[in-house]
């Protein structure tokens, strides 16, 4: 360490932004690399990265501790562009080190934080910033893919980015290729997001350009799903990093394929309106993604040569008590529909529930097949007595009960 | 969907997830491959649901999905019907390459199935392949499309097509087992390491060069059941080298390797003659001996083969024969003829002309047409071949067993007498154009029989035989419309100034050239027979050259100068034939200036005397003015008959004046 802690304050304090930044990420990286080969002891490292994180990258707080004015829009333009060029150039520490600065940016108690880093991945994402990306993709990892931070982070994303780009299926077909991990981890987050159960409604349904951006990615990158268990976390986390259970976007995705038609026939009961109407009734794009989903999980059964699955255990990418989850939403959609009388209605709906159990049925068939649950597999079974009685449900049923 | 849902209740399960998966694929066909994957899924060991998934991929033209459901149930359900004809259905359209899109998309899926899939798939269908035939093809798809399996499955493959082939009594060896056995599996055993045994290999040859020469020899160039499509063969000498090159190759023989190479003809003349030299010290019963009967065979086969079809008319030229042709500087023509005519002016040798280089006994060989100069070549390969086969007795022992067994008489025939001919072998020459014509019955065989026969027979010096042999050529001459439309501008190509004592031409049978050859002949002939010796009749013999000499005039106007000399040195001549037959202008003229005093007044005999009003001789030296009026008449009527065709008037000659040409050549 050339110089001390208060020569660097000292510096910095002359420097204007957004140089200031720029040197203030350099010392933290310094701080990360020691850190990372265990020379010094963390905590008070620690706290000191986080002071000049907070001065001289954020400016959140002047030199007496007391808040700042927030950074103006251009500002914090300056400010993206700073942390884009640190992440493509910082190679020192390689991808442990990259990792440790990203959370030492945006930890978990700076949720006010959350607000740039949306605008910092959405820029990633439309100048194809992979270190960005990657990190991203290791921070909601490290932080739950379905936890609050990363479903705020997707939830922003969808709505200051995919849904606004124009063209968004074709400028982001190759994100599952150049950030994998990311990819999948947002389809995790944004998966758990959509299928929040809302009031009166059993799923709400994503927007149909994130949809179809989905379904491409899915159906063009079979072992995208997977992506999240590719990756070996330790090596990837600073040392003694625990990352997260990984959790596949699998159980979520198909929860919309599954749900999705009861949510589009209760639409047309309650509002009145035939079929006409482009929102009450099902995109087509649901069966194609659900489709997707089947083949993925036979590809990582049979992985292709080049594609490792480091251990058994990594086929195991579903639990049993998310597939459960999908059972309790159709039991509901039961109850309620004993108010639909109109005679037309009851078989539309009649034939939702069976188009939704059938997928479920598939889903089930497949997941068990590849060897992709895990978890509490005689759990799942005694919940499927509750569902009414659909042939091809009981075929797989009595196919496995038995074994 | 909903039929579905209320009538399913009778049919088993596997049924019911074919049917939902059916009955998805009218709306929805994402839906109906989820429920294909679930069934396949569900029922691993079902034929008919897996099957559905194929046909579902099938219909969708997904072409690797579909590649990969044909491969899981072919491995798994190989005794289905169902399957079987779908299986032979993609063998069928790998053999063919019709453009109908079920073939296009089995060809196409096929390349998609894992190799060893593919494997396996055409060795069971070989296999199970009823019909011996499909099953050799199948094999020998097998063989290309995986050529390390040659050497499992090309030796069982010879013996299957061998036994096929002996088993369904073929009048001759172009048919359809040795056809895929020859030009389909040997090249490719021939490419491959694979070894046969000795005896084999010979046998393979022998096949080999049986089928290419039976095949070549075939008018119609058809294989015995086999499609017309499959019947053409591309390059029948590039593949038999081929194959010699391999079976060599396999023999262990040095000499075989020139088989692989394109060279021109003298550089495979020689490396068989530095073989030659170098194993002739080693005796017969050295291996090399095999080797050198059976590639000078080969090679000889070859430029016999080329030889042959060129004087047959191959490629659409004029079809050839082999004559007697006429030395214009040297004295003596075929040994015992001589020739009068000396002074012939020295021209420079032409491209046409080809001379043994080895010394000036060999006769000259001359075509009329630059372009045929080839067939010289082949003759003159064919012939060292032929020479080279029977210069040691244990080489001719062996060749003439290969040619039995090969069946090579009716080839060699033609070429032998040609070749006794060139070699001055008159008599043996005439005995093989003997037995030549019971079997020969070509459109120009008595053409060319007559031909061959009156050449011979010059040469021999029987010339009144000769006569009567060019009478049977101008019987049998082709009419004048057809060839004569080629228009040949005849040339004095029949008579060249050659170092050696003899001149063989290839003459085109057209009907001016042959008409022309006969001329020429009996211009010889005569010349020989008269013009030497002073005998008081030479005047019909000059009459008949005369006469002769207009067909190509004045291709041999110096022989004129010469006749016209003689008569005014004999100071008469008299031609009772000369008012039918002589009607050229310019001889016309050089008689008329005979009579002139400044000719010398010579004494002409030649209007018949009925014609004359005096009852006297014509005669330039009388006071008879009526008497030199008629002649000037009688030489005005030639004179206007000047432009009738010659041909027809030279044939009327031959024709009607035998007898007075008999007396003149006795």
């Amino acid at each position: 360490m050339s110089i001390s802690n208060s020569e660097l304050k000292h510096i910095l304090k002359e420097t204007e932004f957004p140089f200031c930044a720029r040197i203030a990420l350099g010392r933290v990286e310094e701080m990360c690399t020691t850190q990372n080969i265990g020379r010094t002891s963390g905590a008070k490292h620690v706290d000191i990265s986080m002071e000049i994180i907070s001065e001289f990258v954020f400016c959140e707080v002047d030199r007496r501790g007391s808040r700042k004015r927030r950074l103006n829009c251009i500002q914090e333009l300056q400010l993206l562009e700073v942390l884009c060029d640190f992440f493509t150039s910082s190679v020192i520490g390689g991808e442990a080190v990259r990792n440790m600065v990203f959370m030492s940016l945006f930890p978990p108690t700076h949720s006010d934080r959350s607000r740039l880093l949306i605008k910092l991945v959405s820029m990633a994402s439309s100048t194809k910033n992979v270190p960005v990306l990657t990190a991203t993709g290791m921070w909601m990892q490290k932080l739950g893919c379905t936890s609050k931070y990363s479903l705020d982070l997707a939830q922003g994303l969808v709505k200051d980015y995919f849904v606004l780009i124009p063209k968004a299926v074709s400028g982001l077909q190759d994100l599952p290729q150049l950030a994998p991990q990311f990819t999948a981890n947002f389809l995790t987050a944004v998966a758990e997001m959509y299928g929040v159960v809302e009031k009166r409604h059993i799923f709400s349904p994503p927007p149909d350009t994130l949809l179809e951006v989905i379904t491409q990615w899915v159906s063009d990158n079979p072992t995208l799903c997977l992506a999240a268990l590719m990756v070996n976390l330790q090596l990837a986390l600073p040392l003694g990093g625990v990352p997260m259970a990984a959790i596949t976007p699998f159980a979520g995705l198909f929860k919309w394929c599954i749900l999705a038609p009861l949510h589009y026939v209760s639409q047309t009961s309650t509002s009145d309106i035939p079929t006409s109407d482009c929102n009450s009734s099902e995109s087509p794009l649901y069966s194609r993604l659900h489709l997707a989903l089947l083949e993925s999980l036979l590809e990582c059964y049979a992985p292709s040569p080049g594609l490792h699955c480091a251990d058994a255990s990594a086929t195991e990418n579903i639990s049993a008590q998310h597939i459960a989850a999908i059972i309790e939403p159709i039991v509901r959609w039961l109850k309620d529909r004993t108010r639909m009388e109109n005679e037309s209605a009851r078989i539309r709906g009649e034939l939702a529930l069976h188009m939704a159990l059938d997928r479920l049925a598939q889903v089930i068939q497949v997941a068990l097949v590849t060897h992709s649950v895990y978890g509490n597999i005689q759990e799942l079974f005694s919940q499927l007595e509750m569902l009414p009685e659909n042939r091809l449900l009981q075929i797989v049923i009595n196919t496995h009960r038995n074994l | 969907m909903g039929p579905v849902i209320g009538d399913s209740n009778g049919i088993s399960d596997e049924e019911y997830l074919v049917l939902r998966a059916k009955d998805a694929l009218k709306s929805d066909p994402y839906a109906a491959k989820a429920w294909m994957i679930t069934a396949k899924t569900l029922f691993p060991n079902n034929f008919a649901v897996q099957f559905e998934a194929y046909h579902i991929e099938k219909a969708a033209k997904n072409v690797k999905e579909a590649a990969k459901c044909f491969s899981a149930i072919f491995q798994k359900f190989q005794d289905e019907g169902e399957m079987w004809q779908e299986v032979q259905a993609l063998t069928t359209s790998l053999r063919s390459d019709t453009e109908e899109p079920d073939a296009v998309f089995l060809r196409d899926m096929f390349s998609h199935i894992p190799l060893d899939v593919q494997h396996q798939l055409l060795l069971m269908t070989a296999e199970h392949s009823e019909d011996t035939m499909e099953h050799c093809r199948l094999l020998l798809l097998l063989l290309r499309r995986f050529p390390q399996t040659v050497a499992q499955h090309g030796p069982r493959l010879v013996d299957t097509l061998m036994t096929a082939e002996k088993h369904s009594h073929y009048q001759n060896s172009v048919n359809c087992f040795r056809k895929l056995l020859v030009c389909d599996l040997l090249p490719l055993l021939g490419s491959n390491s694979v070894e046969l045994p000795a005896k084999q290999l010979f046998r393979l040859l022998h096949k080999s060069i049986e089928f290419y020469l039976c095949y070549l020899m075939s008018p119609s160039k058809a294989i015995q059941d086999l499609p017309e499509l499959e019947s053409k063969i591309e390059d029948p000498w590039k593949n038999l080298f081929v194959i010699q090159e391999a079976m060599g190759r396999k023999l262990g023989w040095e000499l075989s390797a020139m088989f692989g190479h394109s060279w021109n003809k003298d550089l495979y003349w020689q490396k068989i003659m530095q073989f030659h030299q170098t194993r002739a010290l080693l005796g017969d019963d050295h291996p090399s001996h095999k080797q050198l009967l059976y590639c000078i065979t080969t090679f000889f086969l070859h430029c016999l083969h080329e030889y042959v079809s060129t004087l047959d008319s191959g490629g659409g030229e004029v079809p050839l024969v082999l004559v007697e042709a006429f030395c214009g500087e040297s004295d003596a023509v075929g040994g015992s003829v001589s020739a009068g005519t000396s002074g012939e002016p020295k021209l420079k040798r032409r491209k046409t002309e080809m001379a043994d280089d080895s010394s000036s006994l060999t006769p000259l060989l001359t075509v009329a047409r630059p372009g045929n100069m080839v067939v010289v070549h082949n003759f003159l390969m064919a012939v060292r071949c032929w020479d080279l086969l029977h210069s040691s007795d244990s080489l001719e022992r062996d060749f003439t067993k290969l040619s039995q067994h090969l069946k090579l008489d009716s080839w060699l025939n033609g070429f032998l007498i040609d070749a006794t001919l060139y070699k001055g072998r008159f008599d043996e020459a005439l005995n093989k154009i003997g037995n030549l014509a019971a079997l020969d019955t070509g459109v120009n065989a008595a053409l060319r029989k007559y031909l061959r026969l009156a050449s011979t027979l010059y040469c021999q010096g029987l010339f009144a035989r000769s006569l009567e042999h060019i009478l049977q050529v101008v019987t049998s001459l082709p009419s004048s419309s057809i060839l004569t439309s080629s228009a040949h501008h005849l040339t004095n190509v029949l008579l060249q100034p050659s170092q050696s004592n003899r001149h063989l031409h290839f003459l085109p049978l057209t009907r001016p050239q042959v008409l022309q050859y006969c001329v020429r002949l009996l211009v010889a002939a005569l010349k020989h027979q008269c013009l030497p010796k002073l005998r008081p009749d030479n005047d019909l013999a000059i009459g008949h050259i005369i006469t002769l000499l207009q067909f190509d005039w004045p291709l041999e106007e110096e022989l004129m100068t010469h006749l016209m000399e003689r008569i005014r040195q004999v100071g008469s001549f008299s031609y009772s034939l000369f008012q039918n037959y002589i009607v050229n202008v310019d001889v016309l003229e050089e008689f008329m200036y005979l009579s002139t005093e400044q000719g010398g007044c010579i004494t002409l005999d030649i209007m018949p005397s009925a014609q004359l009003t005096s009852q006297r001789r014509i005669s330039t030296r009388g006071a008879d003015k009526g008497v030199k009026e008629d002649f000037k008449l009688a030489m005005k009527r030639q004179v206007a008959r000047s432009l009738e065709p010659l041909d027809n008037l030279i044939i009327k000659f031959l024709t009607s004046e035998r007898d007075l040409l008999l007396q003149s050549l006795q």
